[in-house]
């Protein structure tokens, strides 16, 4: 651009002195005749010089082409000649050249040429060295395969906006030539990628803008792919084979008699681009990660997160999912290439996290796609595609609504045209398209549920080989994606509401059923938070460092709020396997704790390392608390656990749980942490729920007598003690000693509750 | 049957003797017979499906046939006057849709008249009556008096090279269709005519061993059927479905209701004149009695079917079945009913 301006620039300003050098200072002086033949040594030295520019430029060409890509595959070696700096040098040359050649033929038979040929000659010429200066700055790019990936992207692009423009949407011969200008495009980009391959010992830059040019030609094709008719020559032909069960008696009849198969139909095939693409990409990102690392093929994740997040919102499911599945496969090579043993290679894991990563893009993207589809009325495009058939691909083009209304429209146009109106109602017309458009979304969700069930089955073989650092990550990647299904699930069902309420009952049609995706997303969950309990003694660490995540530290907080909602769910099984968890990692917790926290003051080292200790009490009083409410829970085998650990008589465990508990609630330390206290909100919210009658505050007897005690301790928005109290008294306390010196909240509790201790500690008030 | 003798033993019919039945062989078919256009297979098609015809089938009419008050020799006599295909009608329905079904054959393709004869003894007492249709095309006007052409062997009078006998206007009900329906059966059978010269096109291009260039059945066949969609939409006709099988299931129905609503109009205009002409037979014979044929659908039912295929408050299937029921077989009545 620069250049062109320049260029301008320069031509206006030699015209203007050509103008004010004129013998007659007028622009009639360039109408005039040169006759003195000095001209014919100007052009001749010019078209010269330019020759042997040219020669010049293609006897390099060829050498780089005999040298570098001696082993490219023809179609590289074309690439080479359409690069974009060459292409222009070589027109500019032959521009210039073509001119001369003009002037001197016609000076030869007696044509004299006029002073603004000649000037045009001059400045054709003046253009060529220019561009040749800017091929000289770039020259190296020839020796760059990577360089040469922006003709066929650009190609491409080029064939797939012919193919969804206005003439391929009726006419087939551009639909076929879109296509055949599109196949090689890509066949170049892959046999580029090959070489690139075959030649080896690459740079990090090359595949990865090899990569960036194919994810943005894919994200500028999920743009132009909706406006592709679904029955296009665009699309590369897949064979249909016939179900024999179901195949109409002629054809049964007539394969049976001459013992011949069923003739496949040939259907469209709509992921003939992105299964390409995604070979490319993985292709790409192999490179990459060969010649850079970890880092180097990890780096393009989040180019990838937004061209899948992009095709979701397209309700291109299929098409996110099968990139996706390239980045997996990708992504795992990274893993699996890297010794486990690097785990403190940050990017080993977020290739491991990034095989589930893109996944909660796609999520987002689709259920944002869903929502904006099941919105307007889907019967206007209909109308619209009376009056210009080709509008029906301007309403987001949705592929199962796109197909229904070329089914449609055609037929609607029909009936106009013999009656005279659109004689099919509305209410029909809507009803079969949004159950169509409702049959995508479930397609797309049950798709989306494969992709994610097929998490933890890469994390269980990561487990069994024992590489807990990346089951860890792709776990965790995992929870985040599962809260993600479970917290969209009400969105999702809006969209299928919508969609469902333009249903008429009168027809008489399979509707497809709305997700339940808070059943099935739950289950990743338990078995996501299970193979992190796993994971969890594995990955202790001596020290916090902050050069690498902290995956230890991360999965005993996720555990611990798991642990603690499984208990108030009711989720038995997974509750007593998290608290188990928990229980068993307090010892190493409290070493790393004392380790982390050794520079620290000593305030701060103590505060940090109770809150584990209450924790684990404050769990334990919620599985008391819930054996109440639910008269059901883990109580017995937490107690049972603890009993193993406590043994029998008093116990030093004990007492130094209960010192801890003391410390933990002293308000010097802080007291209880906001997590508690929202813990305790919560389980407020679950009596509330659940239709228990709360006390009023400073009003117990109003408190529903049908609740336990305990219960209705609990039950206040305000109490004396905490859970963690609880526990003491219900578990702790026949195995202190009597010297020891109780919290003073477990001995409001115990005064609340009407138990009597005789130990040191007793509540004064009793005593 | 209630009697075995034949009541119009020693009775003289008043109607000049000779009938319409034309053969083809003779000389005048032709002249009178120009109008049955659309042969092929849009006419059979228009004869067998249009459902107007009762070649081949009972007619479906949707009425009930009552004497009021009930008085069997008016039954009788009414019985009597019709000669069905198989004999005497059991019924007043079977009776009058015999009539009905012979009206409509020709009335589609013009007016129709329905002859009363009375049939008097030898006091000059008119004891019974016989109805005779008679195609509009054979009715015509010498001198300012109605005739009607017969066949050359049955009258030596011939007018513009026709014989004919001089008929008694008075004992006529004359009747066409309304002008609105008589267009449309004049637009569909042009089209049909047409569709019927175009409809082995294929099959021609095929078996001369033309080049079939771009040419495909099933476009060809489509185009035939935009064309007589939009040519019989007056009618609401589907030829067999055939016009509507590859369009969507509303428009069928539409079309449906459409062809219901032009069947009961003819059904009314029909009935409407049965019943004038009955009258007139049994006012010959000094019978009061009174046949009453009463519609079970009007156009009221197409209004509110149309109305609800519009909101979507009845199911396709029920509003097809509801077209289709619109003018089913008369209700039979028993002799004791």
């Amino acid at each position: 651009m620069l250049l062109s301006a320049l260029g301008m620039y320069g031509l206006g300003l030699l015209v203007g002195v050509l103008v004010a050098a004129s013998p007659v200072g007028s622009i009639s002086w360039f109408g005039t005749k040169v006759t003195d033949d000095t001209f014919r040594d100007l052009v001749g030295a010019g078209i010269g010089a330019i020759a042997s520019l040219l020669g010049l430029f293609f006897a390099t060409l060829g050498v780089v082409a005999a040298t570098v890509y001696g082993s490219a595959p023809p179609s590289v070696r074309a690439l080479l000649f359409r690069e974009p700096q060459g292409v222009a040098y070589v027109r500019g040359v032959l521009r210039a050249f073509t001119v001369g050649v003009c002037i001197l033929t016609a000076g030869s038979i007696g044509a004299d040429p006029t002073p603004l040929l000649l000037l045009l000659f001059a400045l054709l010429c003046l253009n060529s060295i220019f561009r040749l200066m800017v091929l000289g700055t770039r020259i190296f790019n020839f020796f760059d395969p990577t360089r040469l990936a922006f003709d066929p992207s650009a190609r491409f692009i080029t064939a797939a906006k012919l193919a969804s423009g206005a003439a391929a949407r009726v006419d087939k011969g551009t639909q076929v030539a879109s296509h055949g200008r599109a196949r090689p495009a890509l066949a170049a980009f892959d046999d580029l990628l090959k070489f690139m391959q075959s030649r080896g010992g690459g740079t990090v830059d090359g595949p990865r803008r090899v990569a960036d040019l194919l994810l943005d030609m894919t994200q500028q094709y999920t743009d132009v792919k909706s406006r592709i008719p679904s029955q296009s020559e665009w699309w590369e032909r897949s064979a249909r084979h016939e179900n024999w069960l179901t195949l109409d008696a002629t054809r049964l009849h007539v394969a049976q008699v001459s013992s011949t198969a069923v003739e496949p139909k040939a259907v469209p095939d709509r992921l003939w681009v992105e299964r390409q693409v995604a070979t490319m990409l993985d292709r790409c990102v192999r490179l990459a990660y060969a010649a850079g690392g970890t880092r180097a093929g990890t780096a393009l994740s989040m180019q990838a997160a937004v061209a899948v997040q992009k095709m979701a919102y397209s309700l291109q499911m299929e098409e996110a999912l099968l990139l996706h599945e390239s980045w997996v496969s990708s992504m795992l090579h990274i893993v699996g290439n890297t010794p486990p043993d690097s785990a403190k290679d940050p990017f080993r894991a977020e290739a491991a996290e990034q095989t589930v990563l893109p996944l909660t893009y796609i999520w987002v993207g689709f259920v944002e796609g869903a929502l904006r589809a099941s919105g307007p009325p889907l019967v206007s495009l209909a109308h619209r595609g009376v009056d210009d058939p080709a509008s029906i691909y301007e309403g987001g083009g949705y592929v199962r609504v796109v197909e229904t209304l070329e089914l449609f429209v055609p037929k609607l146009r029909a009936e106009k045209a013999a009656e005279g109106q659109v004689v099919s109602p509305d209410w029909w017309l809507e009803h079969f398209l949004a159950r169509d458009l409702a049959h995508q979304l479930n397609a797309s969700n049950d798709l989306m549920r494969t992709a994610a069930e097929s998490i933890n089955g890469r994390v269980a073989r990561w487990l069994a080989s024992a590489d807990y650092d990346a089951a860890a990550t792709a776990s965790m990647a995992g929870l985040e994606l599962y809260d993600l299904f479970r917290s969209n699930a009400r969105r999702l069902t809006s969209a299928f509401d919508s969609l469902e309420a333009r249903r008429n009952e009168q027809v008489d049609v399979v509707w497809p059923r709305t997700p339940d995706n808070l059943s099935w997303a739950g289950g990743l969950r338990d078995q996501a938070l299970r193979d992190l309990r796993i994971c969890l003694p594995h990955l202790r660490t001596e020290r916090y460092q902050s050069s690498r995540r902290d995956l230890h530290g991360q999965i005993y907080q996720t555990l611990f709020s798991a642990a603690f909602h499984a208990i108030l769910s009711g989720s038995k099984e997974l509750a007593f396997e998290l608290y188990t968890a928990i229980f068993e990692e307090l010892d190493g917790l409290r070493r790393r704790l004392a380790s982390d926290l050794s520079d620290a003051e000593p305030m701060v080292q103590v505060r940090f390392q109770v809150a584990p200790i209450a924790d684990l009490l404050e769990l334990g009083g919620y599985a008391r608390l819930m054996q109440d409410v639910d008269d059901d829970g883990i109580w017995s085998e937490v107690q049972q656990r603890w009993q193993q650990a406590l043994g029998s008589g008093p116990s030093e465990f004990a007492a130094r749980m209960v010192i801890a508990l003391g410390i933990a609630e002293n308000p010097w330390t802080m007291g209880m942490g906001l997590g508690r206290t929202e813990r305790r909100m919560e389980f407020q919210q679950l009596l509330k729920d659940r239709g228990v009658k709360r006390p009023a505050r400073g009003d117990f007897s109003r408190a529903d007598q049908t609740l336990s005690p305990i219960v209705r301790a609990f039950a206040r928005d305000m109490s004396y003690a905490d859970v963690a109290d609880l526990f003491v008294v219900e578990m702790l306390l026949p195995y202190l000693a009597p010297d020891v010196e109780l919290p003073q909240k477990t001995k409001s509790l115990m005064h609340e509750l009407g138990i009597k201790w005789q130990g040191g500690g007793a509540d004064d008030d009793e005593t | 049957m209630r009697r075995e003798e034949d009541p119009f033993t020693g009775l003289v019919g008043t109607r000049p003797p000779g009938n319409e039945w034309y053969s083809p062989e003779d000389p005048e078919f032709s002249s009178l017979a120009t109008q049955r256009a659309p042969g092929g297979m849009y006419g059979s098609w228009l004869e067998g499906d249009l459902q107007l015809f009762p070649i081949g089938s009972q007619p479906r009419m949707s009425f009930n046939a009552t004497l009021e008050p009930w008085s069997e020799a008016a039954e009788d006599a009414i019985l009597n006057s019709i000669q069905g295909r198989y004999g005497t009608p059991r019924t007043l329905a079977d009776a009058v849709e015999e009539l009905a079904g012979e009206c409509m054959i020709d009335l589609l393709l013009g007016p129709v008249a329905i002859e009363v004869e009375a049939f008097i003894d030898a006091t000059g007492t008119t004891k019974a009556f016989k109805l005779h249709v008679v195609p509009g095309r054979v009715l015509s006007r010498r001198r300012g008096r109605l005739i009607r052409f017969v066949p050359s062997f049955q009258s030596e009078k011939v007018h513009r090279r026709l014989h004919y006998v001089e008929v008694d206007e008075s004992r006529l009900v004359r009747f066409d269709l309304p002008p609105t329906e008589r267009a449309a059966v004049r637009q569909a059978l042009r089209a049909l005519a047409l569709a019927s010269d175009q409809h082995f096109l294929g099959v021609d291009l095929l078996t001369s061993g033309a080049p079939m260039g771009a040419f495909t059945f099933d476009d060809h066949q489509e185009l035939l059927n935009a064309y007589l969609r939009r040519e019989t939409r007056q009618l609401g006709w589907d030829g067999r479905n055939q016009f509507v099988e590859k369009m969507l299931p509303p428009y069928g129905v539409w079309r449906a209701l459409q062809f219901a609503r032009f069947q009961i109009r003819v059904r009314d205009e029909i009935l409407g004149n049965i019943d004038r002409a009955i009258a007139m037979g049994l006012d010959d014979l000094g019978i009061t009695t009174i046949l009453q044929i009463m519609s079970k659908f009007d156009e009221a039912a197409i209004d509110e079917a149309e109305k609800e295929l519009a909101s979507g408050t009845r199911s396709l299937s029920d509003l097809t079945r509801l077209a289709h029921q619109m003018l089913p077989r008369a209700e039979r009545q028993t002799p004791e009913n």
